[in-house]
């Protein structure tokens, strides 16, 4: 932005609110809505969003100071005297408190001082300089105390929070590791009001400068309140991270309180209330003591480890819409295709309800089995939902008139032969440790998968394609780790029943049945009559015929139900997988 | 309010305080240092393209905040029942000509009424608020429907934690001291039409017989205006140029102790009596103008001043209401005929042109989304070269349809007064905004 710019900006003024909001948009980005002082927590307990003493550390135009504490277990050879309220730079150039163009004495005068080559700015630039004192209407309070003993920034930031925003402002700045005399200076201005008429904080402060300091040891004053609030980024719940070990396992899967326990290997679950958790949760002053060991949580998940962001490589466009099309036409088959190994693999183990489960010589291995078929149906439901989403890009770009060669969208509930995009072949296999694997390796997030949705969004950024389908590949690229880690999880969880001999105790007996066999046939008939419905319901949401749709996915779901009964009685009674497709 | 150059990007204006730009684009508006001024003077002057770029360099350029792109199939809203196509009232101006629409004069049946309301309540969620309001011809000619639909809403209403407001429009002749009760228990905004005091009411609004309506009109509305609590009593001015001195009307009404007091220019009769020509609409400007300025100043000194025209402008200058139609007219609000038609508003009621569906089965989609793409404000010229077109919407579908534009100087000139009244009074009374905000 030009100097004739940011002088034009500032001279124009919000006045309605949709200007106000505009501005706001412009203006604050990086300081979040929540910094906003009428913001503040349900509008009880203002301050609490945000550490409010940055907003002090610029009470000076022209200056930025930090509010500095005094170590409590000082290292050896630390520097004495650093608490108190430190001068870390100028930073005037972009105040709005001082526009080159001021005809106003006091704003001329600090434009000078604080010019790279004016003496202020050459003398701060060394040393280590501090606030020595405030003056305003004749009154002075000094950084130090009687005794000649600097101010705690605690006590320091008081006096400068009581300042009052009118009338001048005289401050001393002195450098205290220089020998006496020490080099001193005294400038006179206002004190910065925070926000302006419009309720906009000061552009002096920088996106961010709002929020930096805020800790955790800040958010115990939520329940000083008493309001049982927890600022948006605190987790109620969490699941705990603990790596590698085996009677751990069932750990992956439990919801903790996260404040109960400091003992980070606790699995007891959250209770439904705060009055039954309360008496497992560490208090206040324990947050204060011990709040780097509560860990970070990142999508619900304790981060025990180095937490590694994922790769975001830029996709590489597809070359032309044809090329496109294909590959979404072919990872719709794909995804209802790993579906099946997903459900075939479920079907491959054990009805925790059944009686040999229950007799079983493994005490949790019920509960194991639950939680296990659990995730995989999840992971399962997650492809159904891509199917779905594959062929609303689809439906999508034909509606967009993305139309190459003729092409017109017709649904996809096909299976795929094998997967090219992987360079893998389809299987349908219990869910051995060997095939475990394989799930982990195919849903792996730097995997060949993530890899096509990727470009998938990299294509379809360009505006000449419509915006929802960008969305909705956005959506899927984005859902992160969510399958891998979920297969991850089991693995944890089935670790504990080794299989020395080959057998596996979470395991049914189940053979792949023949496509030809009587006994599979209900189950091949209900699966052809769901793909039916499925395919119905995906024309007519093309056609916005929204009323249909509903109907024939309310089909598909009653039918679902019919064809899970069917498989699980399939491999519970006859030990007979449903043969999906034949090899 | 003479501007030498127009621009369809920003509009500027003078208050007390010093310069100031509307910009149209998000119904935005910002004070402006004096020096900077006659640079928007002089972009002005140069073109649409220089006005672009000062926007830019001001940091006021954005994103559309309106598109291309016209409503589809949004929820309904609010109806009106045509329950009495009949009026016991011989206006010489009347859209519904005498109350029938050019038909056979009748009443709504319940059976219409009933599926009306339901099909009202059905398209709402839990929370949300719609609106019945009830039209003639003379509404009250069908008292009993009125009642029994209000009280079958309310209930419906009920049930399914759905807020319901009411209102009706009124000549005044049939109200009694039972409606006041009726209106107040279910909170009623009632609006009376009135085309002046005394003579020139009857003049324009006699009874069929000939005789003058005032007298009687106001002897049933003083009990209705004793009693509002609930209700909230509106008197509504059509102006012809037989009733175009309104400045002392607005007063006299305002003193009778009406809730709210709103004027609206006679633009497309029927039969083409009484329509506004030019400089009638530039005589009512004045009047508006006159008005406006009573409003400023006894709002400035704190006291209650309900001439709706402004208070309604304010509020929607406050906010920066920018929309892409004038009215929710085909979009949430229908106006049910009799037979249970569904029309895009109570004007166009029995008019082929606007009818979008009927009550039995719903809307046309097709042909109703086909008018909101029809009618975006985007489609209208010359709306795309005004600076109003976001604050106006492109102007009454009615009016346009069979009159053309023939206001656009007469809006435009009262919004330029508003956005000076608007910073005024900002400046003076900012509470106003309070208030009107909650």
């Amino acid at each position: 932005m030009s100097d004739n710019e940011i002088s034009a900006r500032n001279k124009i003024f919000p006045r309605n609110l949709t200007a106000r909001s505009n501005s706001a948009l412009e203006r604050v980005v990086g300081n979040p809505a929540n910094t906003r002082l009428e913001s503040g927590v349900a509008n009880c307990f203002p301050g609490l969003e945000f550490d409010v003493r940055t907003l002090d550390n610029r009470f000076f135009p022209g200056l930025l100071f930090r509010f500095v504490t005094k170590p409590l277990y000082p290292e050896e050879g630390t520097i004495p005297n650093q608490q108190g309220v430190r001068l870390l730079y100028i930073d005037y150039l972009n105040d709005p408190m001082l526009p080159e163009t001021s005809e106003l004495s006091w704003v001329k005068k600090l434009l000078t001082d604080y010019d790279a080559n004016g003496k202020l700015a050459q003398a701060v630039s060394k040393g280590r300089w501090y606030l020595d004192w405030i003056e305003q209407d004749g009154k002075r309070l000094s950084m130090t105390d009687p005794q000649g003993n600097y101010y705690s920034c605690e006590i320091a930031w008081r006096f400068i929070r009581g300042l009052s925003p009118e009338g001048e402002l005289r401050i001393g700045l002195i450098r205290r590791d220089a020998l006496d005399p020490k080099p001193y200076y005294e400038l006179v201005g206002e004190r910065r009001r925070y926000v302006n008429a419009a309720g906009l904080y000061d552009l002096a402060y920088r996106p961010g400068e709002l929020t930096e300091s805020m800790c955790n040891p800040w958010s115990h004053d939520f329940r000083d309140c008493a309001c049982h609030y927890w600022a948006s980024n605190h987790p109620d719940v969490v699941i705990r991270d603990v790596p590698g070990s085996v009677e751990q396992a069932g750990a992956a899967t439990v919801y903790v309180d996260w404040l109960s326990v400091v003992d980070r290997t606790s699995t007891i679950p959250a209770a439904g209330t705060i009055a039954q958790n309360r008496l497992f949760q560490i208090d206040h002053y324990e947050i204060n003591q011990k709040w780097e060991k509560l860990p970070f949580v990142l999508e619900g998940r304790e981060i025990g480890r180095e937490y590694r962001p994922r790769q975001e490589e830029p996709g590489q466009p597809y070359g032309s819409d044809q090329e496109l099309i294909d590959e979404l036409s072919e990872l719709a088959r794909m995804e209802l295709t790993l579906a099946l190994e997903y459900l075939y693999a479920l079907l491959s183990l054990r009805d925790p309800k059944s009686a040999e489960v229950r007799n079983a010589k493994w005490p949790g291995l019920a509960a194991d089995l639950k939680v296990v078929r659990d995730f995989i149906l999840l992971v399962a439901v997650g492809e159904m939902a891509h199917l779905r989403w594959a062929n609303e890009m689809l439906w999508e770009l034909d509606r967009a008139n993305i139309r190459p060669n003729g092409w017109r969208y017709s649904p996809i509930v096909e299976l795929a032969k094998n997967y090219p995009t992987l360079r893998l072949e389809r299987r349908l296999e219990p869910l051995n440790p060997k095939t475990l694997d394989r799930f982990i390796d195919l849903e792996r997030p730097s995997g060949e998968i993530t890899r096509a949705y990727s470009r998938c969004v990299a294509t379809l950024r360009n505006t000449k394609y419509p915006v929802a389908a960008y969305e909705l590949a956005l959506r899927i690229d984005g859902e992160g780790t969510d399958h891998y880690e979920r297969f991850l999880g089991i693995k944890r969880i089935l670790q504990a029943y080794g299989g020395g001999s080959g057998s596996f105790p979470y395991l049914r007996k189940v053979i792949r049945g023949r496509r030809d066999q009587t006994e599979c046939e209900r189950a091949l008939e209900l699966f052809e009559e769901l793909r039916g419905h499925l395919g119905k319901a995906y024309a007519h949401a093309a056609e916005r015929n929204s009323k249909l749709e509903r109907s024939c996915i309310d089909a598909a779901r009653r039918t679902m139900l019919m064809f899970r009964d069917e498989a699980e009685d399939l491999a519970e009674v006859r030990g007979i997988g449903v043969p999906f497709w034949d090899d | 309010m003479t501007e030498a150059a127009h621009s369809s990007l920003v509009h500027a204006f003078d208050s007390q305080r010093g310069r100031h730009i509307l910009v149209p684009d998000g119904s935005r508006i910002y004070d402006l240092a004096s020096e900077l001024a006659l640079e928007v003077d002089t972009a002005v002057s140069a073109g649409e393209d220089a006005v672009a770029r000062l926007l830019e360099r001001y940091g006021l350029a954005s994103s559309p905040y309106i598109d291309d792109v016209p409503l589809q199939d949004p929820p309904i809203r609010a109806l009106s029942l045509a329950v009495a196509q009949k009026c016991n009232l011989g206006c010489a101006y009347c859209y519904a000509q005498g109350g029938d629409f050019g038909g056979v004069p009748r009443n709504m049946s319940w059976p219409i009424a009933r599926a009306a309301i339901e099909r009202l309540i059905d398209a709402a969620e839990p929370g949300q608020r719609v609106n019945l309001a009830f039209l003639g011809g003379e509404p009250l000619v069908n008292r009993a429907l009125v009642r029994d639909a209000t009280a079958f809403a309310a209930d419906q209403a009920k049930a399914r934690d759905i807020r319901v407001g009411f209102s009706i429009t009124t000549n005044g002749t049939l109200l009694s001291a039972e409606d006041a009760s009726f209106f107040e228990e279910y909170g009623f905004a009632v609006t009376v039409s009135l085309d002046g005091v005394g003579d020139t009411h009857d003049r324009l609004r006699p009874f069929r017989g000939g005789d003058g309506s005032y007298a009687r009109i106001m002897a049933r509305v003083k009990p209705l205006l004793d009693r509002q609590q609930r209700m909230q009593v509106s008197a509504r001015v059509t102006v012809t140029p037989l009733n175009i001195q309104l400045q002392d009307m607005l007063d006299e009404f305002v003193a009778t102790g009406f809730h709210s007091v709103g004027f609206s220019p006679m633009l497309s009769a029927p039969m083409g009596r009484l329509e506004l020509n030019q400089p009638d609409l530039m005589t009512m400007l004045e009047e508006m103008i006159g008005c406006a300025r009573k409003f400023e100043s006894e709002t400035v000194a704190g006291r209650r001043y309900p001439f709706s025209n402004m208070t309604e402008a304010l509020r929607q200058i406050h906010r920066g209401i920018h929309r892409p139609y004038s009215c929710g007219a085909g979009a949430g609000y229908f106006g049910v005929s009799a037979e249970g038609g569904l029309f895009a508003c109570h004007r166009f009621v029995d008019d082929e042109n606007g009818r979008l569906g009927d009550v039995k089965d719903g809307l046309q989609r097709d042909k109703r989304n086909a008018w909101l793409a029809e009618r975006h404000v985007h489609r209208q010229e010359p709306c795309s070269k005004c600076w109003a077109r976001y604050l106006c919407g492109g102007g009454c579908h009615h009016e346009v349809i069979y009159r053309g534009r023939p206001a656009c100087d007469f809006i435009r000139g009262w919004l330029h007064h508003c956005l000076i009244t608007y910073v005024n009074v900002m400046e003076q009374r900012p509470d106003f905004f309070s208030a009107e905000r909650s």
